[in-house]
């Protein structure tokens, strides 16, 4: 396990993978508090250059640097790891690398196990600087910051990131190529953000729900029953993805 | 002593029957030669004993104990060579071997010389180089070289030098004689003069099923070819003797040094030598023609076809 956790962190530190996810965080960072810092003076400055005059934007508070922050690392930063992390769990079916692993002792679980704590760390770790930076770069811009709530808020996000990693390693191990397994992850992702406009019934409990909660948490307007409820339905959807993706790929041929 | 063994072993692809009750046994310290064209079945045989996929019935024995379908340990005991070497292109060649180290389990101490050696032994000659600069030549090498660092009981090698230059080639199965005395070699090839020059035993595979094993001797003299090469002083009154006179000779032929000629089934060598002495004939040399591989191969093939 030790071996194989080594042989995934080369993939990121000898490529330029870790730079892309760490360089993407502190930019999606930075800009998302400059743009809801100063959003409004660009507004207002486009429309007077447009000859609209009188029409003045209320002063941005801390909450729109937060929604700025979710959004981008949702449309964005997501987006980027599903490329990235389909990537990553499909590289040694295509590249034909399954010899040189699976000729030694090495258990099918482990390196399933092995992939997805590596891609969740680096995500974890590129998110959790982003959040550093972007805590910074809130607070030097408006003069406060909520630690607790927002380290709640991105602690469910990073929640959701891993619901996402753990479904598209399931569809990577379960397909041959690169391009279906991110096809079918993009398409997921999609549809995931797709479902958080259904707020009724056990859907608001669902793991896509997530991304509405992490709001919800900053804006405090959400009780601890339905945070509680939501981490639980989530980790069971994880566990029961986990399963299947061990048991899929240890029924697969390697060759 | 076996060190692998094979019975009966089915493998389908879809209706497609890749093995049919394949039965093949590799002794120990032999060089096990594992033929057949391009189809027949070499490499599914030798994913199936890395367990690279599950095959349908049989059972493969390793060191006498039979393969449970989870098995893996008995991995630690076998290295192996695909025919076409893919490794992560952005490690560096020292960095692959150093990974294969660590997959084996060799220690800190070990390893740094480990290294050194097999690269020597395998005539890697840019280990610093990033693999995805390496020919595929020196791809096999390194494949070989990660092999070695295993120091396997049983090495597989399936088809090592359909990617080699001719130098290449020659330097490969010169290192195969060489590993001859430290470990067992399964050796896939279609290449039948490499087999022929470095193997022990061989098994001759066609369509799924094995239709010929045994020693490389036996093989090549399964059938007896009844061709005969004799070298004499008067060659051209011998040949002339030989078409007139010998009555259990079905064909000869004559060369500027010598004479082929090929006796009738009912014939003996005695009856050659009974007619050479009569008639006074000096022979320098009369050898009986051995089968190559290839010869070998072809009759079997097209009695199996029949």
């Amino acid at each position: 396990m030790k071996t194989l956790l080594k042989y995934d962190i080369q993939y990121f530190l000898k490529t330029p993978r870790l730079i892309i996810f760490l360089v993407l965080a502190f930019f999606l960072s930075a800009l998302s508090a400059f743009t809801a810092r100063y959003m409004n003076v660009i507004l207002e400055y486009a429309m007077r250059q447009e000859g609209i005059e009188g029409i003045t934007f209320p002063e941005p508070t801390t909450m729109d640097a937060y929604m700025q922050f979710f959004g981008n690392y949702q449309q964005i930063f997501v987006l980027v790891m599903v490329f990235i992390a389909v990537g990553m769990f499909t590289s040694d079916k295509t590249k034909n690398h399954y010899p040189f692993i699976f000729t030694h002792s090495i258990h099918r679980d482990h390196y399933v196990f092995s992939k997805l704590i590596v891609v969740s760390s680096i995500v974890a770790i590129s998110v959790l600087l982003g959040a550093l930076v972007f805590g910074l770069y809130t607070f030097l811009l408006f003069g406060s910051f909520d630690v607790v709530m927002f380290a709640a808020a991105v602690l469910v996000f990073m929640l959701f990131l891993l619901f996402l990693i753990v479904t598209v390693a399931m569809v990577s191990f379960s397909l041959k190529h690169y391009i279906g397994s991110v096809t079918i992850g993009v398409v997921l992702l999609f549809l995931l953000n797709g479902l958080t406009v259904v707020q009724y019934g056990v859907f608001v409990y669902f793991p896509h729900h997530l991304l509405n909660l992490s709001i919800h948490i900053l804006e405090g307007s959400t009780d601890m029953t339905t945070i509680l409820i939501t981490l639980g339905v989530t980790m069971v959807f994880l566990l029961v993805l986990l399963v299947a993706t061990i048991y899929l790929f240890r029924k697969k041929p390697l060759m | 002593m076996s060190l692998l063994k094979i019975e009966n072993l089915d493998k389908f692809y879809g209706s497609f029957k890749a093995l049919d009750g394949l039965t093949l046994e590799v002794k120990e310290n032999e060089v096990y030669g594992f033929i057949g064209r391009n189809g027949a079945g070499k490499t599914t045989t030798l994913n199936a004993i890395m367990k690279f996929f599950d095959f349908d019935a049989g059972t493969i024995y390793f060191a006498g104990k039979p393969l449970d379908k989870d098995d893996i340990d008995f991995k630690e005991h076998i290295a192996f060579v695909p025919d076409v070497p893919s490794f992560p292109e952005y490690l560096k060649g020292r960095d692959v071997l150093s990974l294969t180290a660590d997959f084996v389990g060799l220690d800190k101490e070990n390893k740094k010389k480990a290294i050194q050696d097999v690269i020597e032994k395998s005539e890697i000659i840019h280990p610093n180089k990033k693999v995805g600069q390496y020919s595929r030549g020196m791809r096999q090498r390194l494949a070989i070289a990660c092999a070695l660092l295993k120091k396997p009981r049983l090495l597989i090698m399936d088809e090592p030098t359909s990617a080699l230059d001719p130098m290449g080639r020659k330097e490969l199965l010169e290192l195969i004689r060489k590993l001859k005395d430290e470990t067992t070699i399964l050796y896939s090839t279609h290449i039948l003069g490499d087999a022929q020059s470095v193997c022990d035993r061989i098994g001759l595979i066609e369509r799924g099923r094995m239709v010929l094993e045994g020693d490389i001797k036996y093989v090549l003299n399964r059938k007896s070819t009844n061709q005969f090469v004799l070298e004499c002083d008067k060659l051209a009154e011998t040949y002339r003797l030989f078409k007139e006179r010998a009555k259990f000779i079905k064909h000869i032929e004559l060369f500027d040094t010598h004479l082929c000629f090929t006796l009738k089934e009912s014939a003996t060598q005695r009856d050659i030598y009974a007619l050479l002495s009569t008639y006074g004939v000096d022979v320098n040399k009369l050898a009986k023609m051995s089968q190559s591989l290839e010869d070998v191969f072809v009759e079997v093939l097209d009695e199996n076809a029949a």
